[in-house]
């Protein structure tokens, strides 16, 4: 799965099948900090995921 | 898959799905926002382009109250330039008046020129100086709109309980401003009922094209290591940022705030608790360091 990460502007690739809410926790990202994006649709922690999908981590603090 | 609990629509967020969460933030925002500002007022939108900011210019349009915006520059080099870029286009694009005042026009030189000047944590001076450019430049409006939302307003909260201080938390709230009205703009939060995570989703979801940016500065503030520890808190035990907030607007609420003796600043007559207000004070440190 190929995941790209707004806040730091960058893409990598994990191999992974599940929940939003366990990429979050594999990737050690807390869920009030970031928006999950799927196949240009935001989708709710529960959504299952797979290598097959095109996700988007959005950054929910920005500014100063 | 997660249905929405309005419809059989899929679940986007907060266990509703696009339409209906839309239908949310802007019923939420309205209601905040027709509670408090009567129509016809003249509405003065604090912006800085990010995420925040632009939805309430957005909304303030939408709802017919025709928001002018204001812009401060800083000059924080790699940073406000994008959004103040994304700004324009966005004013462009809905008819909106903007205007942009800077640090360096107003006082000379820019936040990163004053930081290695005074040798300060940039986000004092910043907000000194853009509250003080805000008020100037706000005068003949009946409100000016911030883009606080809630996350900002509960890690106020956390923050002023750490200082021990009850008098900040009695003037926070919906509406601040001091009691010296003729000369001091009133202000209104009207995203304050919404998340900073909810008003990301909606910027998505309308499409507004904002970049993710962060001020230079950031990593500094004492602010971002609270915001860390509620989205912490808050992921373990979702509610307890609203549950806080209800607990700070019914605190300012009964809590009458003390301003203390304000007077008139002596060199620009803003409103001051000492002769000489903050800003002018940074402004003459400035001067003296020439």
């Amino acid at each position: 799965m190929i995941i790209f990460n707004e806040k730091d502007n960058k893409e990598f690739e994990i191999d992974f099948s599940g929940t939003v809410k366990e990429m979050l926790e594999r990737l050690g990202m807390n869920r009030e900090s970031v928006i999950v994006v799927v196949n240009d649709e935001i989708v709710d922690d529960d959504e299952e995921i797979n290598n097959n999908d095109k996700v988007r981590i959005l950054s929910v603090v920005s500014g100063g | 898959m997660m249905k929405c609990i309005k419809c059989s629509g899929k679940s986007s967020i907060n266990g509703l799905c696009k339409e209906h969460f839309i239908e949310y933030f802007e019923n939420t925002a309205k209601e905040v926002i027709e509670k408090h500002i009567p129509k016809g007022k003249r509405v003065m939108v604090a912006v800085s382009g990010g995420k925040d900011s632009i939805t309430i210019l957005y909304l303030l349009n939408k709802f017919g109250y025709n928001p002018e915006a204001l812009a401060i520059d800083e000059g924080i080099s790699g940073y406000r330039e994008k959004t103040l870029e994304e700004l324009r286009n966005f004013c462009t694009k809905y008819d909106i008046r903007l205007t942009i005042k800077s640090f360096k026009d107003e006082f000379g030189y820019s936040l990163d020129e004053i930081v290695k000047k005074l040798n300060l944590i940039p986000c004092t001076p910043c907000g000194i100086l853009r509250r003080y450019l805000l008020n100037k430049y706000s005068k003949g409006y009946d409100f000016i709109a911030t883009g606080h939302n809630m996350d900002d307003e509960v890690q106020a909260f956390m923050m002023n309980i750490m200082k021990n201080n009850i008098n900040l938390i009695a003037k926070q709230g919906i509406l601040t401003g001091t009691p010296m009205k003729d000369s001091f703009t009133q202000r209104i939060k009207p995203l304050i009922m919404l998340s900073e995570k909810e008003v990301r989703a909606y910027t998505f979801m309308k499409g507004f094209g904002i970049s993710f940016v962060e001020c230079n500065y950031v990593r500094e503030s004492f602010r971002n290591y609270v915001r860390d520890w509620l989205n912490d808190i808050e992921s373990k035990s979702p509610g307890v940022k609203r549950n806080l907030l209800k607990k700070l607007l019914y605190l300012s609420e009964k809590i009458n705030p003390d301003y203390g003796d304000i007077k008139r600043c002596r060199i620009c007559g803003q409103p001051s608790k000492e002769s000489i207000c903050m800003a002018c004070n940074i402004i003459g440190r400035l001067d003296e360091e020439q």
